[in-house]
């Protein structure tokens, strides 16, 4: 009784064991991405910003000044102190407080180093009460709106990035890299001198890969939603589609690093040539408009810029596929020349 | 270690059963195991039963027992063994001219890229001429005694010495061995170790290659 064996079924199951019985690999692809969300989401995560500090020297010892101390005392908008002038100065020099306002008969004295960002605020915002108290009457009525909801936070335009830039590396590192490991080890001579079907075995990349993917597509977006409260505005659909696209042009980009290289060594080196100016150019931590304009076209034509253009622009703007043709012909383009030079070049030994 | 049979019998229409391939290469015991915590010679087995996997008639094997210990060269030979008598051809590359003796039936003989000699182990032994080895070390001797002085016999046609121990080459009949003998006692040699031995492959190999040194 011989039982029949699928040797798709097989392969992709040689990929997924080879994946799950390496702890390290593990770790690069689901435990670092999300500390990395960790770490940054803290460092930069909304917090109320701190009220300006003042001092406050009684110059004069009169009735006015008192009620303008005692003014600022309960303003809500700042933090005042009454301090003896020396000390007052004293706290300014080593940045305790923000501004020195001195008050007298003839009103107010500012004292604030200017270079230090948050004293002309300061200065500004005692100068608002102070006025407001002496019977300034502001001639533009205006409403003010904090904004921090979800969806408008550093995290929030930090997430998708970091899923894009997590879909890049196991794209690279699952194929191009496995493909040389497998080259190195003599196991892709092995697999070439047997009746195997070739697009089975870069069909069971292509299934291991597709798997995965889901899997850290899911852990990633569960961590931000529970941790950060992240959510997708757009369609969880179109993002997985996106995602696809991605890892596709991805393997495709690795698949030509895989082709031929023999040595481990030179893998890695055209790993990271390939993907260290992406992280610093494509958008991943900070917009890439910060970059002068004439670079932003070339940086739009890079494959992790359209992934992760076109993922914000679903999981923070709710964006459709139609509206993403731009970034999604980029990854296409990407993905179907490095597929086609790759089967061209490809070498089994 | 299954897996990787499974997986590579997967690429096959017929064949035999994975089962059977494991107990074929002798790794029943094994099959659990991860294929990088296995010896050298179950590795060898494993990369065996991967190529028995699609049933072949025909079996290209290079070097398959080098770096191996004895036990594992005898488990390997076996499995081998069985894969002939089953009726497989199997082209065998090899530097133990042991293994070359006991597996095949024909043996062509390489050097420099050449093929230099080719027969039957027998042939190729035979090829030598009609000779025996006769071995020993000299435990004491009288003064002043020459290794030259032994080939005084007929029967006696070459005298060696290697590293302290002497090697002597007579034709193969038993009379021979006696004049040995005969000419040790009556230089008043006292032989330690002495055995005798029949030509094999690697005294062939030497013959052979050595040779074809001198004709460079």
């Amino acid at each position: 009784m011989t039982e029949r064996l699928n040797p798709l079924a097989q392969l992709v199951l040689a990929r997924l064991r080879e994946f799950w019985r390496e702890p390290g690999i593990v770790f690069w692809v689901f435990g670092f991405p999300l500390l990395m969300a960790l770490g940054l989401g803290l460092a930069f995560r909304s917090k109320t910003p701190a009220r300006p500090l003042v001092a406050v020297v009684l110059v004069d010892d009169s009735a006015s000044v008192a009620k303008l101390s005692e003014t600022l005392g309960r303003a809500p908008e700042l933090q005042a102190r009454v301090l003896p002038a020396d000390e007052a100065f004293r706290a300014l020099t080593r940045a305790k407080v923000d501004v020195v306002v001195e008050l007298s008969n003839q009103g107010a004295h500012y004292r604030f180093d200017p270079t230090q960002d948050k004293s002309p605020i300061a200065k500004m915002v005692v100068d608002g009460v102070l006025q407001r108290a002496s019977g300034r009457i502001d001639p533009l009525s205006s409403r003010e709106d904090v904004v921090s909801e979800p969806g408008a936070r550093y995290i929030d335009f930090l997430m998708p990035g970091l899923i894009a830039m997590n879909v890049m590396g196991s794209s690279m590192w699952g194929v191009g890299y496995n493909l040389v490991v497998a080259r190195k080890r003599k196991l892709l001579r092995r697999y070439a001198v047997t009746p195997m079907r070739r697009s089975h075995f870069l069909l069971s990349y292509f299934f291991s890969r597709a798997l995965f993917l889901v899997l850290e597509l899911g852990v990633l977006l569960g961590f931000g939603k529970l941790i950060f409260g992240c959510t997708i505005q757009g369609h969880l659909t179109t993002f997985l589609l996106i995602g696809f696209l991605g890892a596709g042009a991805f393997a495709g980009i690795s698949l030509l690093i895989g082709a031929r290289i023999q040595n481990t060594e030179a893998a890695n080196g055209w790993m990271n040539l390939l993907q260290l100016p992406m992280w610093v150019l494509s958008g991943t931590f900070f917009s890439y408009e910060r970059f002068p304009a004439f670079l932003h076209l070339p940086i739009e034509l890079l494959p992790l810029t359209a992934l992760v253009n076109a993922m914000r622009a679903v999981f923070n703007d709710g964006a459709g596929l139609l509206q993403l043709g731009f970034p999604l012909a980029v990854l296409a383009v990407w993905g179907g020349a490095g597929f086609a030079l790759a089967l061209k070049w490809f070498r089994w030994q | 270690m299954r897996e990787v049979v499974r997986l590579f019998r997967s690429f096959y229409q017929g064949g035999k059963d994975v089962e059977e391939l494991i107990r074929l290469v002798h790794l029943e015991a094994e099959a659990e195991q991860k294929f990088h915590t296995l010896s050298g010679g179950q590795k060898q087995r494993v990369a065996l039963a991967t190529a028995l996997a699609g049933a072949p008639d025909l079996l290209f094997l290079d070097e398959p027992t080098t770096g191996l210990d004895p036990r594992a060269r005898q488990t390997l030979w076996k499995v081998v063994e069985q894969f002939r008598e089953d009726g497989g051809t199997i082209v065998l590359t090899t530097h133990y001219m042991d293994e070359a003796a006991i597996l095949c039936d024909e043996i062509a003989v390489m050097d420099l890229g050449q093929i230099i000699a080719r027969g039957t182990p027998r042939s190729l032994v035979d090829s030598l001429g009609d000779v025996q080895f006769v071995e020993f070390e000299v435990g004491s001797a009288p003064p002043g005694f020459e290794l030259a002085q032994l080939q005084i016999e007929p029967a006696i046609q070459k005298v060696e010495e290697r590293r302290g121990r002497i090697r002597v080459t007579i034709d193969r009949a038993l009379t021979a061995l006696a004049a040995v003998i005969e000419a040790l006692e009556k230089a008043q040699i006292v032989p330690i170790g002495l055995s005798t031995h029949q030509a094999t492959l690697d005294d062939v190999f030497l013959h052979l290659t050595g040779k074809q040194l001198v004709d460079d």
